[in-house]
C-alpha cells in the first residue's frame, strides 16, 4: 500500500477546517484508499437500506430464466429458481456485516485480555493462559462452535459467540507473542530508566506497538469470520435461513458450481473485497494516527 | 595455525600473463537513470598487483562498498556502470554478462562479506556455506572429496576441531570462528584475489587481531586483497596502497604509509584527526564547535531542582555486585562477579571489556533496570539497589543512559520531538513549555530543530545517536551510563559526538560511566579506567597508567590487540 510520506521540515501547517485544509486532506488520501472507501460505504448502503440497491426482490423466482449467466439485467447472475444473485447478495449483506464485525469484535477483545495476561500478568498467569488456549487450539473450530450451537441453540447471537471463540485463541496467541518480544524491547528499558510507571510503558508503547499487526488482521478476520458462520449455516446449525448471508449463499451454490459458477464466485468476491477494502482503510488509518501520512501544502 | 599450501590463483581463461590482476580505470557508477544521473562512484582508478593489499576507505555513502562490488559484477541490475578500462587479469571484463561474472567469482575474485552471523547461512551447516564455491564451479565432485576440502580450509583459516564445526550450524560458532568460515568460504576456490569489506567491524580486538593476521597472511601467500573500511587502524596494519573515498570520489590515493603519515588532502587528514587515542585526549576530534551557552544555563537552572549536597562525595558507589543469569542448559552463570568502583563528580569512568564479559549487565545494574543478587549501588550516598521501584522513581531523573543501538531505545511510531518531550514532561508541566525545551535540548545536541517530526527511521545514524544525547540530558542527570555510544558510528561521526559529550560534561556538569570495547575511545574519554573480563575486575586505575602500561596479562594482551595507526611522524609532533 502506498502512503504520502512527508518529511516535517517540507510541512507547512494548515488552519484546520479551511478550505484548503480539506482540499490537502483529500488529497493526502491515496487513490487506492478512496476506492476502498466508496466500495465500504456501498456494504454499509447495502446493510442498512438494501432496497436501495437491489435491483428487484431477492425472493422473486422465475423459473424461466434459472441459472443465468451474469447479464446487465442480472449482474451476478440467476440461481436455480432464477432469482437475481446481485439482490440476494445485496440482502445478505446486513447479517454477513454484523456477523463480521461483532464475532471478529468480541474475539479480539478476549484476545487482548487473554493475551495481555499471558504477555504481561507474570510467569503463572503466563502458564495457565497459554495452556488453555493450547487446549482450544487442540479442538477444530468447527467443533467447538457446533458444541456451543448444540448447547445453548441456534441463533444469531449463539453463532456469534461461537465464531468469536473459535476464532480468539489465534489472535490471543498472537499477540501474547508481540507482548513479549516488545516488553524487552530497547525502548521499554529506555522508559524504564527514565523513570515512567509501568503502567504508563504498558499503554504508550508496550500495548500500541503489540497491538499493531493486530489491527490489519481484525480487517482480514472479519471475512474470516462470514465464511466459519457460513459453514455453520451449511451444517444446519446456524440461524434460520430466513435471510440468507453470504456464507448461505455460497453453499447454496456449491451444488451448481459446474453449472453456475457465479453462484460461488459473487458472494467469494464481495467477501474478498469487503476484507480487502477494510483492510486497506484501517491501514491508513493507522499510518494517520502514527504519523506517516500529514496533511500538508503542495 | 596451520601452514598454508595453496598456490596462487587460477587465472581465467585467455589471461595476459603480467598483466597486474585487477585494472580499473575512470569507474563510475550510478543507481539513476544513467551513469551521470547523481553517480555513486565518479571516477575510481587503480590497478592491483598480486601479493599487494588495496586498502579503499571512507565513511558511509563514500562508495567504498560499491567499488568493491563492481569487482565482483554485484551491483545489482539498476546499477550503471561505465569505466574507460576494466581489466581482470588482463583481460576486459567490462561487459561482462551474469553468466560470465558467475564463473569469475569465487574462482578468480574471492569476497569476505561483514557481520559473519547474518552473511552465513543460519540454518545450514558450515561445511554447505564454505563449501559452496567447489560444488558450484563443480571443481570438487565426489562428496567426501568436498567434505576433506571444506575441513582443510577451515584448518588453514585456523578454526579449531574443523570437522567438527564443519557440522555445525553458525550460531555454535564463535564471532571470530565465524568470520574465519567466510574467509575459508571466499578462499574455497583458491581466487587470486580476495575483497574483504568491512572483515573485522563486528569482533573484538583480540579476535580482530587474529583475523587481520590471518588476511595477511593469505596475502603473504601472492594474493591480492583488497579491503574495504572505515577504520584507518585496521587498514594501516595491512594496506600497502590506500584510495581515501568521499561521497564516490578519490579524495586522495597512493602509498598508505606515506598517507597515514602525511596526508595531504583537508578530508584525510580530518579522519585521522577524528581517531580517538590517549594522545588524543583533552582535545577536540572534530572542527565544529557545539552548545549554545543560552540553552546550557537553562538547562542548569532545572538541575538546581533535585541537586542534593553529595554525602561521602561519591556520586555512584558500586560495591561487590555480583549478577548470576541463568542460562537455557539451566546452568547458572556469574556475568558480574564481584565489581565494585566509585564515581566522582564531573568524572569519567571507562569500563573496558570484549563482547560477554559483562560489561552491560554492570551498565543495567547501575541503572537499577537489574538488581544485583550480592552487593549494593549507592547514588550520590543513597541506596540504590535493593530499594523498591516507587522509591527509585522519583530519583531516577539523576541518571540517564544512551544506548549503542539508539534506533532500538526508541519507540519506532514516536517522532524526534515526542521522545524528548516524553522525558522533558517530568519537569514541565505544559505543552508548550515542553516543545520549547525540546527545541533547546536539540540546539544542545546540533541537531536541525526542523528533524524534530522526523520518525528515528528517518534519521542517521549519528543524528539518532544526537537524539539519545538529548533524551539523556533531559532530565539534567547527574550520571550518564553509556554503552557502546559510538560504536556504531563513522569515525567522523563518532569524533562529533565524543566532542559533544565532552562539552557536556564540561557544561552541564554530568560525568559518564563510559563503556566500550573500544580501547582508543575509551582512553580519549576517560579519567580513569576499569577492565573486566568474564565479569571480573581485572584491572583498575587511571587510564594513562591502565592502558600505556598495563600491568595484568589480560590487559595487555587487550592493547597489544589494538591495531594503531601507523604515524610515527604524526605521533611525535602529538606527543
Amino acid at each position: 500500500m502506498s502512503a504520502t510520506t512527508v518529511g516535517y521540515d517540507d510541512c507547512v501547517e494548515l488552519p484546520f477546517g479551511s478550505a484548503a485544509y480539506w482540499k490537502a486532506f483529500a488529497k493526502s488520501i491515496p487513490v487506492g484508499v478512496w476506492i476502498a472507501i466508496v466500495l465500504v460505504t456501498l456494504f454499509v448502503i447495502a446493510a442498512v437500506a438494501p432496497g436501495v440497491l437491489e435491483s428487484q426482490s431477492p425472493a422473486a423466482q422465475d423459473l424461466t430464466s434459472s441459472l443465468g449467466a451474469p447479464s446487465l439485467s442480472h449482474l451476478f447472475g440467476t440461481d436455480q429458481l432464477g432469482r437475481d444473485e446481485f439482490s440476494r447478495v445485496v440482502a445478505g449483506t446486513g447479517q454477513s456485516v454484523i456477523i463480521g464485525l461483532v464475532a471478529t469484535g468480541i474475539a479480539v477483545v478476549a484476545a487482548i485480555a487473554l493475551g495481555l495476561a499471558a504477555g504481561l500478568g507474570g510467569r503463572w498467569a503466563d502458564a495457565i493462559v497459554s495452556r488453555l488456549l493450547e487446549v482450544l487450539f487442540s479442538f477444530p473450530i468447527l467443533l467447538l462452535a457446533l458444541l456451543i450451537l448444540t448447547i445453548f441453540g441456534a441463533s444469531l447471537s449463539t453463532e456469534i459467540a461461537a465464531v468469536a471463540i473459535g476464532t480468539a485463541p489465534g489472535y490471543a496467541r498472537m499477540l501474547r507473542g508481540q507482548l513479549v518480544a516488545v516488553r524487552d524491547a530497547g525502548y521499554v528499558e529506555a522508559a524504564r530508566a527514565v523513570g515512567h510507571p509501568y503502567g504508563r510503558i504498558v499503554s504508550q508503547h508496550i500495548f500500541p506497538n503489540a497491538i499493531r499487526p493486530l489491527v490489519s488482521l481484525y480487517t482480514l478476520g472479519i471475512g474470516q469470520s462470514v465464511i466459519w458462520a457460513s459453514g455453520l449455516s451449511f451444517l444446519g446449525v446456524g440461524p434460520p435461513p430466513n435471510s440468507p448471508d453470504w456464507g448461505t449463499l455460497l453453499y447454496a451454490g456449491r451444488d451448481y458450481v459446474s453449472a453456475a459458477w457465479w453462484l460461488e464466485v459473487a458472494p467469494g468476491f464481495v467477501i474478498v473485497v469487503l476484507a480487502v477494502s477494510v483492510t486497506v482503510i484501517g491501514r491508513h488509518l493507522q499510518d494517520r494516527l502514527e504519523g506517516r501520512v500529514r496533511v500538508s501544502a503542495g | 595455525m596451520s601452514t598454508l599450501n595453496t598456490t596462487a590463483g587460477s587465472p581465467v581463461a585467455g589471461s595476459v600473463s603480467g598483466a597486474p590482476l585487477v585494472r580499473v580505470d575512470g569507474l563510475r557508477v550510478s543507481f539513476g537513470k544513467s551513469v551521470e544521473d547523481n553517480p555513486v562512484v565518479r571516477g575510481v582508478s587503480f590497478t592491483l598487483e598480486p601479493g599487494r593489499t588495496l586498502a579503499i576507505v571512507g565513511e558511509s555513502g563514500s562508495g567504498k562498498s560499491v567499488t568493491a562490488r563492481t569487482l565482483l559484477g554485484l551491483t545489482g541490475r539498476n546499477a550503471k556502470i561505465a569505466t574507460d578500462r576494466f581489466e581482470i587479469h588482463g583481460v576486459d571484463v567490462s561487459g561482462y554478462g551474469d553468466a560470465q561474472w558467475r564463473k569469475l567469482r569465487g574462482r578468480d575474485i574471492g569476497l569476505v562479506t561483514q557481520d559473519a552471523l547474518v552473511s552465513l547461512d543460519q540454518l545450514r551447516q558450515v561445511r554447505q556455506d564454505v563449501g559452496e564455491g567447489p560444488k558450484i564451479h563443480k571443481t570438487l565432485k565426489r562428496k567426501q572429496e568436498l567434505f576433506a576440502r571444506v575441513v582443510e580450509l577451515l584448518d588453514q583459516v585456523g578454526v579449531p576441531d574443523p570437522a567438527v564445526k564443519a557440522r555445525q550450524l553458525p550460531h555454535e560458532l564463535s564471532g571470530g570462528q565465524r568470520q574465519r568460515a567466510l574467509i575459508a568460504a571466499a578462499l574455497a576456490l583458491d581466487p587470486g584475489i580476495l575483497i574483504a569489506d568491512e572483515p573485522t567491524t563486528a569482533l573484538d580486538a583480540t579476535v580482530q587481531a587474529q583475523v587481520l593476521d590471518l588476511l595477511d597472511a593469505t596475502r603473504q601467500r601472492g594474493k591480492a586483497l583488497i579491503i574495504i573500511s572505515h577504520d584507518l587502524a585496521v587498514v594501516s596494519r595491512l594496506a600497502d596502497e590506500l584510495i581515501v573515498m568521499r561521497r564516490g570520489e578519490v579524495v586522495e590515493r597512493g602509498d598508505a604509509a606515506e598517507i597515514l603519515s602525511a596526508p595531504k588532502h583537508e578530508y584525510t587528514q580530518k579522519l585521522l584527526d577524528a581517531v580517538p587515542s590517549g594522545h588524543s585526549r583533552g582535545q577536540r576530534l572534530s572542527p565544529s564547535e557545539t552548545a549554545s551557552q543560552a540553552t546550557v544555563s537553562d538547562l542548569k537552572v532545572v538541575r538546581a531542582h533535585h541537586a542534593k549536597p553529595l554525602a561521602g562525595g561519591n556520586l555512584l558507589e558500586a560495591a561487590g555486585l555480583v549478577k548470576s543469569f541463568t542460562g537455557p542448559d539451566r546452568v547458572a552463570r556469574r556475568a558480574v562477579d564481584n565489581v565494585s568502583f566509585q564515581l566522582k563528580p564531573r568524572e569519567t569512568l571507562g569500563i573496558v571489556g570484549e563482547s560477554g564479559s559483562g560489561k552491560s549487565t554492570v551498565a543495567k545494574l547501575v541503572l537499577g533496570l537489574e538488581e544485583p543478587d550480592e552487593g549494593h549501588v549507592r547514588l550520590a550516598g543513597e541506596p540504590w539497589s535493593g530499594i523498591k521501584e516507587k522509591q527509585r522513581r522519583d530519583r531516577r531523573p539523576d541518571l540517564s543512559i544512551i544506548y549503542q543501538d539508539p534506533l532500538s531505545s526508541f519507540d519506532p511510531r514516536w517522532s524526534v520531538e515526542r521522545v524528548v518531550q516524553d522525558t522533558v514532561a517530568r519537569d514541565i508541566s505544559d505543552t508548550v513549555g515542553q516543545k520549547g525545551r525540546v527545541g533547546e535540548l536539540l540546539d544542545l545536541v546540533s541537531l536541525p530543530r526542523g528533524l524534530r517530526g522526523r520518525r528515528p527511521l528517518e534519521l542517521s545514524g549519528g543524528q539518532r545517536q544526537r537524539v539519545a544525547i538529548a533524551r539523556a540530558v533531559a532530565s539534567s542527570p547527574r550520571v550518564i551510563v553509556c554503552d557502546e555510544p559510538v560504536s556504531a558510528l563513522d569515525v567522523s561521526i563518532q569524533a562529533q559526538v565524543l566532542d559533544l559529550l565532552g562539552d557536556l560534561r564540561d557544561e552541564l556538569d554530568v560525568s559518564y560511566v563510559f563503556i566500550s570495547h573500544d580501547l582508543g575511545v575509551v582512553h580519549h574519554v576517560s579519567d580513569r579506567v576499569l577492565v573486566l573480563h568474564n565479569g571480573r575486575v581485572v584491572e583498575e586505575g587511571g587510564s594513562d597508567e591502565v592502558l600505556h602500561n598495563p600491568r595484568e596479562e589480560y590487559t595487555q594482551k587487550l592493547v597489544s590487540a589494538v591495531p594503531r595507526l601507523r604515524i610515527s611522524g604524526r605521533a611525535q609532533q602529538v606527543a
